[in-house]
Protein backbone atom coordinates (compact mmCIF):
# COMPACT_ATOMS: atom_id res chain seq x y z
CA UNK A 1 0.00 0.00 0.00
CA UNK A 2 1.18 3.51 -0.69
CA UNK A 3 1.21 5.16 2.73
CA UNK A 4 2.53 8.30 1.08
CA UNK A 5 -0.46 10.79 0.53
CA UNK A 6 -0.59 13.81 -0.63
CA UNK A 7 0.79 16.48 2.03
CA UNK A 8 3.24 14.56 3.43
CA UNK A 9 4.44 14.56 -0.28
CA UNK A 10 4.75 18.74 0.18
CA UNK A 11 6.31 18.47 2.95
CA UNK A 12 9.05 16.39 2.33
CA UNK A 13 9.57 18.17 -0.56
CA UNK A 14 9.65 21.81 1.43
CA UNK A 15 11.99 20.54 3.61
CA UNK A 16 13.98 19.25 0.85
CA UNK A 17 14.33 22.74 -0.67
CA UNK A 18 15.02 24.59 2.63
CA UNK A 19 17.86 22.16 2.99
CA UNK A 20 18.79 23.01 -0.51
CA UNK A 21 19.08 26.80 0.11
CA UNK A 22 20.61 26.75 3.29
CA UNK A 23 23.20 24.95 1.58
CA UNK A 24 23.63 27.28 -0.90
CA UNK A 25 24.24 30.17 2.20
CA UNK A 26 27.05 28.16 3.60
CA UNK A 27 30.84 28.19 2.51
CA UNK A 28 31.22 25.96 -0.76
CA UNK A 29 35.04 23.71 -0.89
CA UNK A 30 36.97 25.68 -3.75
CA UNK A 31 35.32 29.20 -3.55
CA UNK A 32 37.28 31.85 -2.36
CA UNK A 33 35.22 34.29 0.01
CA UNK A 34 34.85 37.93 -0.87
CA UNK A 35 35.49 40.66 1.83
CA UNK A 36 32.73 42.68 -0.31
CA UNK A 37 30.18 40.63 -1.23
CA UNK A 38 28.94 38.70 1.80
CA UNK A 39 27.36 34.91 1.73
CA UNK A 40 23.82 35.19 3.28
CA UNK A 41 23.90 34.67 7.17
CA UNK A 42 27.77 35.87 7.47
CA UNK A 43 27.42 39.13 9.02
CA UNK A 44 30.26 41.83 8.12
CA UNK A 45 33.46 41.96 10.36
CA UNK A 46 33.08 44.09 13.25
CA UNK A 47 36.21 46.01 14.21
CA UNK A 48 37.59 44.76 17.44
CA UNK A 49 36.94 46.69 20.58
CA UNK A 50 39.99 47.84 22.04
CA UNK A 51 40.47 47.43 25.94
CA UNK A 52 41.51 50.74 28.00
CA UNK A 53 41.74 51.87 31.64
CA UNK A 54 40.01 54.49 33.08
CA UNK A 55 42.94 55.49 35.68
CA UNK A 56 43.80 58.59 37.63
CA UNK A 57 45.47 59.70 34.19
CA UNK A 58 42.80 59.30 31.67
CA UNK A 59 40.26 61.22 34.46
CA UNK A 60 42.79 64.25 35.18
CA UNK A 61 43.18 64.43 31.21
CA UNK A 62 39.48 64.44 31.23
CA UNK A 63 39.46 67.32 33.70
CA UNK A 64 41.81 69.07 31.89
CA UNK A 65 40.18 69.07 28.33
CA UNK A 66 36.97 70.22 30.00
CA UNK A 67 39.04 73.32 31.20
CA UNK A 68 40.22 74.16 27.30
CA UNK A 69 36.85 73.62 26.29
CA UNK A 70 35.95 76.55 29.42
CA UNK A 71 38.71 78.62 27.71
CA UNK A 72 37.60 78.33 24.04
CA UNK A 73 34.22 79.38 25.00
CA UNK A 74 35.33 82.45 27.02
CA UNK A 75 37.45 83.34 24.05
CA UNK A 76 34.26 82.94 21.54
CA UNK A 77 31.98 84.87 24.02
CA UNK A 78 34.89 87.28 24.33
CA UNK A 79 35.46 87.59 20.61
CA UNK A 80 31.78 88.45 20.19
CA UNK A 81 31.95 91.76 21.57
CA UNK A 82 28.93 91.77 22.65
CA UNK A 83 30.24 92.96 26.41
CA UNK A 84 29.64 96.57 25.66
CA UNK A 85 26.99 99.09 27.44
CA UNK A 86 24.82 97.40 29.99
CA UNK A 87 27.14 94.58 29.58
CA UNK A 88 30.25 96.09 29.87
CA UNK A 89 30.83 94.69 33.40
CA UNK A 90 30.43 90.98 32.26
CA UNK A 91 34.04 91.16 30.10
CA UNK A 92 35.54 91.78 33.12
CA UNK A 93 33.87 88.55 34.36
CA UNK A 94 34.74 86.45 31.12
CA UNK A 95 38.08 87.86 30.86
CA UNK A 96 38.85 86.85 35.04
CA UNK A 97 37.50 83.26 34.49
CA UNK A 98 39.03 82.29 31.00
CA UNK A 99 42.35 83.15 32.73
CA UNK A 100 40.79 81.13 35.93
CA UNK A 101 40.40 78.03 33.52
CA UNK A 102 44.04 78.82 32.38
CA UNK A 103 45.65 78.39 35.56
CA UNK A 104 43.03 75.21 36.00
CA UNK A 105 44.62 73.57 33.12
CA UNK A 106 48.34 74.19 34.32
CA UNK A 107 47.53 72.68 37.24
CA UNK A 108 45.92 69.51 36.40
CA UNK A 109 48.39 68.80 34.06
CA UNK A 110 50.68 69.16 36.32
CA UNK A 111 48.92 66.22 38.21
CA UNK A 112 48.78 64.36 34.85
CA UNK A 113 52.39 64.76 34.52
CA UNK A 114 53.54 63.70 37.85
CA UNK A 115 50.63 61.06 37.92
CA UNK A 116 53.21 59.60 34.85
CA UNK A 117 50.62 60.93 31.60
CA UNK A 118 51.14 63.22 28.87
CA UNK A 119 49.47 66.60 29.23
CA UNK A 120 46.26 67.33 27.55
CA UNK A 121 46.29 71.31 26.30
CA UNK A 122 43.19 71.19 24.01
CA UNK A 123 39.64 71.20 24.54
CA UNK A 124 37.56 67.85 24.93
CA UNK A 125 36.85 66.88 21.03
CA UNK A 126 33.46 65.53 21.90
CA UNK A 127 32.29 68.33 24.40
CA UNK A 128 32.98 70.95 22.04
CA UNK A 129 31.53 69.01 19.11
CA UNK A 130 28.29 68.10 20.68
CA UNK A 131 27.58 71.02 23.06
CA UNK A 132 30.29 73.85 22.00
CA UNK A 133 29.74 74.05 18.32
CA UNK A 134 26.03 73.74 18.41
CA UNK A 135 26.10 76.33 21.35
CA UNK A 136 27.80 79.05 19.37
CA UNK A 137 25.99 77.99 16.38
CA UNK A 138 22.52 79.01 17.63
CA UNK A 139 24.31 81.98 19.72
CA UNK A 140 25.59 83.81 17.16
CA UNK A 141 22.29 83.00 14.62
CA UNK A 142 21.46 86.04 12.81
CA UNK A 143 18.51 86.63 14.45
CA UNK A 144 19.14 86.05 18.10
CA UNK A 145 18.00 89.31 20.10
CA UNK A 146 19.57 88.03 23.01
CA UNK A 147 23.44 87.10 22.92
CA UNK A 148 24.70 88.61 25.99
CA UNK A 149 22.16 86.22 27.65
CA UNK A 150 22.92 83.69 26.38
CA UNK A 151 26.61 83.79 26.35
CA UNK A 152 25.80 83.77 30.40
CA UNK A 153 23.82 81.07 30.05
CA UNK A 154 26.26 78.96 28.15
CA UNK A 155 28.94 79.96 30.22
CA UNK A 156 27.04 78.92 33.65
CA UNK A 157 26.45 75.34 31.74
CA UNK A 158 30.19 75.04 31.05
CA UNK A 159 31.20 76.02 34.84
CA UNK A 160 28.35 73.67 36.65
CA UNK A 161 29.78 70.64 34.70
CA UNK A 162 33.05 71.56 35.84
CA UNK A 163 32.32 71.57 38.77
CA UNK A 164 30.02 68.60 38.80
CA UNK A 165 33.53 66.77 36.77
CA UNK A 166 35.74 67.18 39.28
CA UNK A 167 33.01 66.25 42.09
CA UNK A 168 32.29 63.53 40.06
CA UNK A 169 35.84 61.84 39.93
CA UNK A 170 36.59 61.77 43.99
CA UNK A 171 35.49 58.80 43.99
CA UNK A 172 37.01 57.29 41.06
CA UNK A 173 40.76 59.06 42.13
CA UNK A 174 42.98 56.69 43.87
CA UNK A 175 44.86 58.97 46.49
CA UNK A 176 43.55 61.23 49.04
CA UNK A 177 45.82 64.07 47.70
CA UNK A 178 44.89 64.08 44.41
CA UNK A 179 41.13 64.17 45.63
CA UNK A 180 41.37 66.95 47.36
CA UNK A 181 43.51 68.90 44.22
CA UNK A 182 40.81 68.05 42.05
CA UNK A 183 38.56 69.24 44.70
CA UNK A 184 40.48 72.33 45.40
CA UNK A 185 39.69 73.07 41.39
CA UNK A 186 36.20 72.01 41.68
CA UNK A 187 35.56 74.87 44.32
CA UNK A 188 36.77 76.97 42.27
CA UNK A 189 34.51 76.23 39.14
CA UNK A 190 31.41 76.45 41.84
CA UNK A 191 32.28 79.81 42.40
CA UNK A 192 32.21 80.88 39.10
CA UNK A 193 28.78 78.96 38.48
CA UNK A 194 27.34 80.67 41.24
CA UNK A 195 28.39 84.36 40.08
CA UNK A 196 27.09 83.76 36.64
CA UNK A 197 23.85 82.23 38.12
CA UNK A 198 24.04 85.72 39.93
CA UNK A 199 24.20 87.57 36.70
CA UNK A 200 22.04 85.77 35.03
CA UNK A 201 19.10 85.83 37.94
CA UNK A 202 20.36 88.54 40.90
CA UNK A 203 19.73 89.26 43.96
CA UNK A 204 18.47 87.01 47.06
CA UNK A 205 15.66 85.80 44.89
CA UNK A 206 17.84 83.79 42.50
CA UNK A 207 19.97 82.88 45.17
CA UNK A 208 17.68 79.39 46.21
CA UNK A 209 15.61 77.26 43.38
CA UNK A 210 12.70 79.28 41.94
CA UNK A 211 10.46 79.18 39.28
CA UNK A 212 9.13 82.03 36.62
CA UNK A 213 5.87 82.99 36.12
CA UNK A 214 5.10 80.18 33.73
CA UNK A 215 6.27 77.73 36.05
CA UNK A 216 9.57 76.97 34.56
CA UNK A 217 12.52 76.69 36.59
CA UNK A 218 14.96 79.85 37.26
CA UNK A 219 18.87 79.54 37.38
CA UNK A 220 19.76 79.33 40.80
CA UNK A 221 22.99 80.02 42.49
CA UNK A 222 22.73 77.22 45.06
CA UNK A 223 20.30 74.98 43.62
CA UNK A 224 20.40 72.77 46.18
CA UNK A 225 22.07 71.28 49.46
CA UNK A 226 24.63 68.82 47.86
CA UNK A 227 26.13 69.02 44.78
CA UNK A 228 24.36 67.48 41.79
CA UNK A 229 25.55 65.26 39.08
CA UNK A 230 22.88 65.69 37.17
CA UNK A 231 22.40 66.76 33.49
CA UNK A 232 22.21 70.54 32.93
CA UNK A 233 19.58 71.92 30.69
CA UNK A 234 20.47 74.57 28.39
CA UNK A 235 18.12 76.43 25.77
CA UNK A 236 19.92 79.07 23.23
CA UNK A 237 19.44 81.32 20.54
CA UNK A 238 16.36 82.25 18.63
CA UNK A 239 12.98 80.82 18.12
CA UNK A 240 12.76 78.37 14.95
CA UNK A 241 9.57 78.46 12.66
CA UNK A 242 7.82 75.98 15.22
CA UNK A 243 8.19 78.01 18.03
CA UNK A 244 11.19 76.08 20.01
CA UNK A 245 14.61 77.22 20.62
CA UNK A 246 17.71 75.02 20.32
CA UNK A 247 18.38 72.81 23.32
CA UNK A 248 21.10 70.80 25.20
CA UNK A 249 21.16 68.90 28.06
CA UNK A 250 24.99 69.33 29.45
CA UNK A 251 26.67 66.30 30.90
CA UNK A 252 30.12 65.13 32.63
CA UNK A 253 32.12 63.05 30.53
CA UNK A 254 31.99 59.74 30.41
CA UNK A 255 33.19 56.81 28.54
CA UNK A 256 33.07 57.98 24.73
CA UNK A 257 34.65 61.67 26.22
CA UNK A 258 37.55 60.64 28.72
CA UNK A 259 40.55 61.64 27.26
CA UNK A 260 42.32 57.98 26.97
CA UNK A 261 45.81 57.95 26.49
CA UNK A 262 45.71 57.57 22.74
CA UNK A 263 42.98 60.90 22.34
CA UNK A 264 45.94 63.47 20.90
CA UNK A 265 44.98 67.10 19.76
CA UNK A 266 44.55 66.91 16.40
CA UNK B 1 37.24 56.35 17.08
CA UNK B 2 35.88 52.91 18.14
CA UNK B 3 34.76 52.84 21.52
CA UNK B 4 36.02 50.13 23.70
CA UNK B 5 35.53 47.90 26.58
CA UNK B 6 36.18 50.14 29.60
CA UNK B 7 36.89 49.31 33.29
CA UNK B 8 35.99 51.97 35.93
CA UNK B 9 37.42 51.86 39.29
CA UNK B 10 35.03 51.20 42.09
CA UNK B 11 33.66 54.15 43.70
CA UNK B 12 31.79 53.34 47.25
CA UNK B 13 33.72 51.96 49.63
CA UNK B 14 32.84 52.72 52.92
CA UNK B 15 34.39 55.08 56.01
CA UNK B 16 37.48 52.70 57.28
CA UNK B 17 37.80 53.49 61.69
CA UNK B 18 40.30 56.01 60.47
CA UNK B 19 38.18 57.73 58.56
CA UNK B 20 35.64 58.12 61.58
CA UNK B 21 37.60 60.77 63.83
CA UNK B 22 37.54 63.27 60.65
CA UNK B 23 33.85 62.45 59.63
CA UNK B 24 33.11 63.45 63.01
CA UNK B 25 35.14 66.45 62.81
CA UNK B 26 32.96 68.02 60.06
CA UNK B 27 30.09 67.28 61.74
CA UNK B 28 31.05 69.40 64.62
CA UNK B 29 32.14 72.10 62.17
CA UNK B 30 28.40 71.87 60.19
CA UNK B 31 26.70 72.02 63.47
CA UNK B 32 28.45 74.96 64.55
CA UNK B 33 27.68 76.81 61.26
CA UNK B 34 24.06 75.14 61.51
CA UNK B 35 23.87 77.17 65.41
CA UNK B 36 25.35 80.81 63.96
CA UNK B 37 22.70 80.84 61.20
CA UNK B 38 20.05 80.00 63.66
CA UNK B 39 21.82 82.98 65.96
CA UNK B 40 21.77 85.10 62.88
CA UNK B 41 18.25 84.43 61.90
CA UNK B 42 16.88 84.96 65.61
CA UNK B 43 18.67 88.60 65.81
CA UNK B 44 16.38 90.39 63.52
CA UNK B 45 18.61 92.32 61.29
CA UNK B 46 17.59 90.45 58.30
CA UNK B 47 15.28 92.17 55.34
CA UNK B 48 12.65 89.06 54.59
CA UNK B 49 14.77 88.34 51.48
CA UNK B 50 18.01 87.80 53.48
CA UNK B 51 16.23 85.82 56.19
CA UNK B 52 15.51 83.41 53.30
CA UNK B 53 19.01 83.10 52.03
CA UNK B 54 20.22 82.38 55.62
CA UNK B 55 17.78 79.73 56.35
CA UNK B 56 18.58 78.11 53.31
CA UNK B 57 22.07 78.15 54.13
CA UNK B 58 21.84 76.85 57.34
CA UNK B 59 19.42 74.43 56.08
CA UNK B 60 22.05 73.25 54.01
CA UNK B 61 24.57 73.22 56.96
CA UNK B 62 21.87 70.81 58.74
CA UNK B 63 21.48 68.51 55.91
CA UNK B 64 25.09 68.27 55.42
CA UNK B 65 25.81 67.53 59.19
CA UNK B 66 22.83 65.42 58.94
CA UNK B 67 24.31 62.92 56.10
CA UNK B 68 27.59 62.80 57.53
CA UNK B 69 26.17 61.76 61.04
CA UNK B 70 24.02 59.15 59.23
CA UNK B 71 27.62 58.02 57.35
CA UNK B 72 29.10 56.72 60.67
CA UNK B 73 26.27 56.25 62.61
CA UNK B 74 26.56 55.44 66.18
CA UNK B 75 30.23 57.23 65.75
CA UNK B 76 28.60 60.88 65.40
CA UNK B 77 29.73 62.75 68.03
CA UNK B 78 26.85 65.31 69.88
CA UNK B 79 27.08 68.98 70.30
CA UNK B 80 29.02 70.92 67.74
CA UNK B 81 32.56 73.00 67.33
CA UNK B 82 32.55 75.46 70.13
CA UNK B 83 35.77 76.85 68.95
CA UNK B 84 33.85 77.88 65.41
CA UNK B 85 30.65 79.14 66.87
CA UNK B 86 32.34 81.24 69.83
CA UNK B 87 34.98 83.13 66.92
CA UNK B 88 32.05 84.42 65.05
CA UNK B 89 29.03 84.40 67.20
CA UNK B 90 29.16 87.93 68.21
CA UNK B 91 28.92 89.13 64.10
CA UNK B 92 26.05 87.16 64.22
CA UNK B 93 24.38 89.35 66.36
CA UNK B 94 25.44 92.54 64.74
CA UNK B 95 23.04 94.94 62.49
CA UNK B 96 25.95 96.31 60.36
CA UNK B 97 25.18 94.42 57.05
CA UNK B 98 28.42 93.89 55.27
CA UNK B 99 30.35 93.11 58.45
CA UNK B 100 27.55 90.14 58.73
CA UNK B 101 28.08 89.40 55.36
CA UNK B 102 31.76 88.82 55.91
CA UNK B 103 31.62 87.05 58.93
CA UNK B 104 29.83 84.69 56.85
CA UNK B 105 31.52 84.20 54.50
CA UNK B 106 34.86 83.47 56.30
CA UNK B 107 32.64 80.71 58.03
CA UNK B 108 31.43 79.62 54.62
CA UNK B 109 35.35 79.95 53.42
CA UNK B 110 36.96 78.40 56.65
CA UNK B 111 34.29 75.10 55.70
CA UNK B 112 35.69 74.99 52.33
CA UNK B 113 39.08 74.99 53.50
CA UNK B 114 38.13 72.60 56.08
CA UNK B 115 36.57 70.12 53.91
CA UNK B 116 39.39 70.06 51.68
CA UNK B 117 41.98 69.04 54.19
CA UNK B 118 39.74 66.29 55.65
CA UNK B 119 39.12 65.04 51.50
CA UNK B 120 43.06 64.55 52.04
CA UNK B 121 42.71 62.23 55.25
CA UNK B 122 39.91 60.29 53.59
CA UNK B 123 39.81 56.20 52.84
CA UNK B 124 36.89 55.18 51.98
CA UNK B 125 35.34 57.32 49.19
CA UNK B 126 31.84 57.47 50.54
CA UNK B 127 33.11 59.84 52.64
CA UNK B 128 35.08 61.53 50.20
CA UNK B 129 32.46 62.11 48.16
CA UNK B 130 29.86 63.29 50.85
CA UNK B 131 32.53 66.07 51.38
CA UNK B 132 33.11 66.72 47.61
CA UNK B 133 29.14 67.22 47.38
CA UNK B 134 28.89 69.33 51.00
CA UNK B 135 32.37 71.68 50.07
CA UNK B 136 31.10 72.51 46.29
CA UNK B 137 27.82 73.90 47.61
CA UNK B 138 29.44 75.82 50.43
CA UNK B 139 31.82 77.47 48.27
CA UNK B 140 28.50 78.94 46.03
CA UNK B 141 27.28 80.02 49.06
CA UNK B 142 30.75 82.17 49.98
CA UNK B 143 30.43 83.82 46.13
CA UNK B 144 26.84 83.98 46.53
CA UNK B 145 27.33 86.29 50.03
CA UNK B 146 30.08 88.30 48.19
CA UNK B 147 27.93 88.72 45.06
CA UNK B 148 24.84 89.99 47.62
CA UNK B 149 26.93 92.07 49.34
CA UNK B 150 28.23 93.76 46.04
CA UNK B 151 31.62 93.10 47.19
CA UNK B 152 34.55 92.61 44.18
CA UNK B 153 34.85 89.69 42.30
CA UNK B 154 38.00 88.50 43.88
CA UNK B 155 35.65 88.13 47.27
CA UNK B 156 33.72 85.80 45.74
CA UNK B 157 36.01 83.96 43.89
CA UNK B 158 39.35 83.61 45.97
CA UNK B 159 39.60 81.33 49.41
CA UNK B 160 41.71 83.23 51.33
CA UNK B 161 40.64 81.30 55.25
CA UNK B 162 42.34 78.64 56.42
CA UNK B 163 41.60 74.83 57.38
CA UNK B 164 40.45 74.52 61.01
CA UNK B 165 43.46 72.54 62.73
CA UNK B 166 41.70 69.32 64.58
CA UNK B 167 43.54 67.57 66.97
CA UNK B 168 44.10 64.30 66.01
CA UNK B 169 42.95 64.73 62.45
CA UNK B 170 44.68 67.15 60.11
CA UNK B 171 46.91 68.30 63.17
Amino acid sequence: MNRMNRRRMLGMSGAGALAAFLAACGKQAGVTESANIRALGVPAEIPGLGTEEVNDVVLLRTAASLEFTAIDAYEAALNLGVFTGSAAALRQVATRMRDDHRGHAEAVNGLVVAAGGKAFECANPRFNEVYLAPALEAITAADNADVPGDVLALAHGLETVAAQTYQSVVGLLTTPALRRAAMTIGQDESRHAAVLAQAINPGAAGVGPSVDADGRPLIAAVPSAFGELTATPLTLGPARADGSRFQVSLETPSLNSFIYPSVTCA
Amino acid sequence: MALSTRTLPASNTRPTPADEPVIAAAVLAERAVTDLYDTLLDNGALSNDLRQVGALFRDHHRAAADVLTALIGTAAPRGRNDFVYDSYAAAMGGTNMSAISAALRGVENTLVATHLSLLEKLEGTMGANKIAAILTVEARQAAVLATLDGASLDAALVNDSVALTIDGVNS
